[in-house]
């Protein structure tokens, strides 16, 4: 027995080999036509992608390395030269660059938590059985979303003006103090305020999309098994909604270092928000107050690598968990 | 590796000629022309208009892609783009900018045409290193605009010096339900608190042949600041953002009592607040020394030719037709200006709008024109702008010390020009 499979193993593996080839061999022939088919194909794709996407990445890191240097007489035209990592460097050692990181993350550990939390609670509430108005409660949560968050801002700025705003003046009617959320540090409350409501709704209808997925059965079976709504929801809804989580977890992530239309907006409502409150802003002010795109790409760039790191670690962070419950 | 630059620099400049000369469009065969125009000041359509039913050969086209502040950043862009106009406005202040990008046009063959309609210290503001680069348009001497309504309601007068400036706003704030300023003193508004520091002997740019350079920390400057910090700590001036929705309605409900706005104020408010006609007034501003009147400006501009035009003499033949010769002049009076060309000054006008029977406004501002002072503008100061507006919007909310908010601007707009 042993003998005839020692005999037969060379045989096989020999066939394997062969058959392996053979396929190899025919890839290898087909491939051309295939391949440059398959490229044709792709071409309205990768030339989109070229002009939106690579060609101007390509440009800011470029001009990253560039720098405009003055030629010495007052009214001469400076020359563009290359500056090496002289704009990183600039960037680095610019404490307002440090600040402005800075309260972006103070700004994401406050926003991304209560972002996430409120769509979990919200989804739930949704997902329980015999709701009343659930279509009406799903619409007016998600609506916010479809607001433009520049409007959201310049409208929620209104409402923050003591001398305004309906909400003071009502407040003040029943004699109740309201801090004045556009000064000093109340500002990082009132851009919260900004970014949660115009973003809840987008993560809660996603998660809310993930808990339709959850068989019925085991909703059914946990139950059965004496289960009240509170314990179904921590036991069985939430462990199912934790990949929905993580990946609109992400986006907020990516979102929050994004941030910049809402501050730049109640900027001009407020003197709490600088040109340099937050990174982007930090870019803008560099790219157009200051006319020095050398300094704004170089920041933007390192923002970029900056979220491509977060974002890994958010995405290994979800491999861990998944492992993890497996 | 210079010399490659270089080279690049001259295919693009070619590139550029060649797409300017797409975008501007030569008109018809007939050997017409047709120049673009890009210009935010009101009213000016209005001139345009004029003279293209005048010159059928020379068309204009105006348009405006951004308003005055936002100008700079997109002229700068499109002219490096090759995709500029022929001929564009541009406020003093932002006039060294173009200078030192190498964008304009040199006017100084064609001056001859227009020099001697200006007076000297305007024809000054337009020229670099005995260049000449614009054709100035109109000018903005500051003026004490007040509701003399309210000032006669509380038995107030404008203030000759800045100590009786601060007694006025001591007895603004003493008036009524105390909810009433004299001034709205806003960390937007740097270019008032570059021309406060003017009045006072500041002078924050200069150059020479090595380059240019900055001393925005000096003691005419400290000594401006110390007497707004006074103002602002004591609460006897609102800081709310110029033209945000507190500020609109503080002036609305006549708790703002003043500005210190350039001649040109009565046209906007006018627009923005249409119920107070009637309520304003000018005045000369506050002096440190009445004796020795020294005024700064807030705004005006010029008109400028872009390096790239393909028709520069026509463009020059229609701005000096625009805003030098006296028919023009008389022109930009029609449209609410206050024209930087003398005659323009001098001619008998009628009251403002907003103030019907203000007819010693015009004449006050010509007066408050004739003590401008001198400035010099650098090539960055939409830096220094941004960063006034950030030191003193840091020091209104306790975040930056006072004594360090010179040093900061000091800093930034050094650290910019050093680059």
């Amino acid at each position: 027995m042993s003998s005839a499979l020692r005999e037969r193993a060379p045989a096989t593996h020999d066939r394997g080999a062969g058959r392996a080839d053979r396929l190899g061999g025919a890839r290898r022939r087909r491939m051309p036509r295939h391949a440059g088919f398959a490229y044709l194909l792709l071409a309205p794709a990768l030339i989109l992608f070229s002009i939106a996407f690579l060609i101007p990445i390509g440009y800011s890191i470029g001009l990253s390395f560039m720098g405009s240097r003055s030629t010495g007489s007052a009214f001469a035209p400076p020359e563009t030269v290359f500056v090496q990592l002289d704009n990183y460097a600039g960037v680095l050692a610019d404490p307002t660059f440090w600040s402005s990181l800075g309260r972006l993350g103070v700004f994401a550990i406050v926003m991304v938590p209560l972002m996430m939390g409120t769509a979990i609670l919200l989804a739930l509430l949704l997902d329980l059985p015999r709701v009343r108005a659930r279509a009406f409660s799903r619409t007016a949560i998600f609506l916010p979303y479809a607001v433009p968050s520049v409007i959201a801002a310049l409208m929620w700025g209104f409402l923050y003006v003591p001398q305004i705003s309906p909400v003071y003046q009502f407040a003040s009617g029943l004699g109740i103090e309201l801090p004045a959320l556009l000064t000093g540090g109340f500002v990082q409350v009132a851009i919260v305020n900004v970014v949660l409501w115009g973003g809840i709704g987008f993560n809660t209808i996603i998660i809310y999309t993930a808990l339709q997925s959850l068989p019925k059965e085991q909703i059914d079976a946990a139950r059965i098994d004496g289960c009240d709504e509170l314990r179904i929801a921590r036991f069985v809804k939430l462990p199912h909604v934790v990949p929905a989580t993580l990946l609109t977890g992400l986006f907020s992530v990516i979102g929050a270092l994004q941030i910049y239309s809402e501050p730049q907006m109640l900027s001009t409502l407020t003197t709490s928000i600088d040109s340099t409150f937050f990174p982007l802003m930090r870019v803008y002010r560099d790219a157009f107050a200051h006319d020095d795109l050398n300094a704004a790409s170089a920041a933007s760039i390192l923002l970029a690598l900056a979220t491509v790191l977060l974002s890994l670690l958010v995405l290994g962070l979800r491999t861990v968990l998944a492992r993890r419950t497996r | 590796m210079r010399r490659t630059t270089r080279a690049g620099i001259a295919a693009l400049g070619v590139m550029a000629i060649g797409l300017t000369g797409c975008a501007a469009g030569d008109g018809g065969s007939d050997g017409s022309v047709t120049l673009e125009f890009w210009a935010w000041g009101s009213n000016i359509d209005q001139r345009v208009a004029v003279w293209n039913e005048e010159n059928p050969d020379i068309q204009v086209e105006i348009s405006a892609p951004a308003s005055g502040a936002d100008m700079p950043t997109v002229v700068l862009s499109a002219a490096r783009a090759g995709d500029g106009p022929d001929m564009a406005q541009a406020e003093y202040t932002q006039l060294p900018s173009y200078v030192t990008a190498g964008i304009l046009a040199d006017l100084t063959p064609s001056a001859d045409a227009f020099a001697d309609k200006f007076s000297e210290s305007v024809l000054e503001t337009v020229t670099f290193d005995e260049l000449i680069f614009g054709i100035p348009q109109d000018l903005g001497p500051a003026l004490f605009v007040h509701r003399k309504d309210l000032f006669a309601e509380l038995g107030l007068s404008p203030a000759a010096s800045w100590d009786e400036f601060r007694a006025l706003a001591e007895q603004v704030r003493a008036s009524g339900d105390g909810d009433r300023y004299l001034l709205n003193f806003s960390a937007l508004d740097a270019d008032l608190f570059m021309g406060l520091a003017l009045q006072n002997g500041a002078q924050w740019w200069d150059y020479d042949d090595d380059g240019w350079s900055v001393d925005i920390a000096s003691t005419e400057t400290q000594e401006v600041l110390d007497f707004w910090r006074g103002m602002v700590e004591d609460d006897l001036v609102s800081t709310y953002q110029t033209n945000s929705p507190e500020y609109v309605e503080a002036m609305a409900s006549g708790r703002i009592l003043s500005q210190l706005a350039g001649a040109w104020a009565p046209g906007p408010l006018m627009s923005q607040y249409p119920e107070t006609v009637g309520a304003w007034a000018g005045a000369p501003i506050p002096q440190w020394d009445p004796s020795d009147p020294r005024v700064f400006a807030r705004g005006g501009s010029a008109d400028v030719v872009l390096a790239d035009s393909e028709h520069p003499e026509q463009a020059i033949e229609f701005l000096t037709w625009l805003n030098a010769s006296d028919e023009g002049a008389e022109g930009l009076v029609e449209v609410n200006k206050f024209t930087a060309a003398s005659h323009g000054q001098q001619i008998e006008r009628s009251a403002p709008e907003l103030m019907p029977d203000e007819s010693g406004y015009w004449p006050t501002a010509s007066e408050q024109a004739d003590h401008l002072v001198a400035a010099q503008w650098g090539p960055n100061t939409q830096v220094a702008f941004t960063a006034i507006g950030d030191a003193f919007g840091n020091a209104f909310e306790g975040q930056l010390p006072w004594s360090e908010v010179l040093p900061e601007v000091q800093r930034v707009v050094s650290t910019d020009l050093e680059r």
